[in-house]
């Protein structure tokens, strides 16, 4: 970050490709789609770069970049209807509309069956927490910030956030108990 | 019972902290990043790109420099003149007075030109008063839209 500031635009692909990964997941959590998560992904990318010069040391990247991506996730859930199937790959990517969540080497029929379900009751295991939670588990587990990254963006206390996060997940354990157990 | 916001232990804290099922269960659903996504958003980039920090501590350096200077001369004059601080003090005020007042003058004197100048252009022409009044609507809008355009680009900025 440092370095993109000091007159080094080129070294904003290392920043992205730090980050990709945490703000597609985290995207792909609220919008449901994976196409539109890497859309709105780039454009977050964009507008952070966009805005650089406006960055205020004094808080952390990442959180920064979260509290753009976070907002450019409500404006698009509120621009447009959200398809709701969180767990199929969209024929357009793969052809096979197989899962993507469960790439693990084991490809028998049985256990890609069992990985499809296991996905779509996870999803769904998240979509169906109360807003405040899932949304704390979302920036937890997808965007993978900490704690007290977490209370930064929120503008919350960390123990409101640490005792919000440890409900949200568990109820997410109750939910998921069978997955859990295995 | 289920445990409320207020009644976590530290304990049950330390250990919401550990790695644990839940974990490794949702860091299986993350899903991966589309190839090629780091050059997309490279190739999206702005060409005009956001001028670095370091142009701009340089640009207010200057400034900085300059007014730096301006003192400096201006300690040099009040420190080797035979008037008085209070002297140096009367004449500035009556140099900004005198700026003023010629600068009202000009306003005054461009507003009268300009309002002749119509004057001479609309005649009593009908025409001509119809297309001045399109004008000042058109002058209107273009001001309107390029308002909206810089609240418009205020919102995304503050986003």
């Amino acid at each position: 970050m440092a370095a993109v500031l000091a007159g080094h635009p080129e070294r904003y692909e290392e920043l992205v490709a730090r980050y990709q990964g945490r703000v597609v997941n985290y995207l792909y959590r609220i919008l449901h789609s994976l196409d539109d998560a890497h859309d709105l992904a780039q454009e977050v990318f964009l507008r952070v770069f966009r805005a650089l010069d406006r960055y205020d040391s004094q808080f952390k990247f990442s959180t920064w970049l979260f509290r753009v991506a976070q907002n450019a996730a409500i404006d698009s859930v509120r621009k447009r209807r959200v398809h709701l199937v969180s767990m199929e790959r969209p024929e357009s990517e793969s052809g096979d509309g197989g899962s993507f969540e469960f790439p693990s080497g084991d490809r028998g029929p049985y256990a890609t069956l069992r990985n499809l379900e296991r996905g779509k009751a996870i999803g769904a295991a998240i979509d169906e927490l109360p807003g405040e939670y899932r949304e704390l588990i979302q920036l937890r587990h997808f965007a993978e910030l900490s704690y007290g990254e977490i209370a930064e963006l929120k503008g919350m206390p960390l123990g409101t956030v640490k005792n919000k996060l440890f409900r949200g997940r568990q109820m997410l354990k109750e939910r998921l108990a069978d997955f859990l157990t295995d | 019972m289920k445990p409320t916001d207020l009644d976590l232990t530290p304990g049950q804290r330390e250990a919401d902290d550990t790695p644990d099922a839940l974990d490794r269960l949702l860091a299986e659903v993350r899903v991966p990043v589309r190839e090629g996504f780091t050059r997309q958003v490279m190739s999206r980039l702005p060409e005009s790109r956001t001028p670095p920090r370091r142009v701009v501590s340089r640009e207010w350096a200057v400034a900085a420099g300059l007014a730096a200077v301006l003192v400096a001369v201006a300690a040099v004059l009040l420190a080797g003149g035979d008037g008085t601080g209070a002297d140096v003090a009367a004449s500035v005020v009556d140099l900004i007075a005198a700026t003023l007042a010629a600068g009202a003058g000009f306003l005054a004197a461009s507003w009268r030109g300009l309002g002749e100048t119509i004057g001479a252009a609309l005649d009593g022409s009908v025409t001509a008063l119809a297309a001045l009044g399109l004008a000042a609507l058109a002058a209107n809008g273009l001001l309107f839209l390029l308002l909206r355009r810089r609240r418009a680009e205020r919102t995304v900025d503050k986003s």
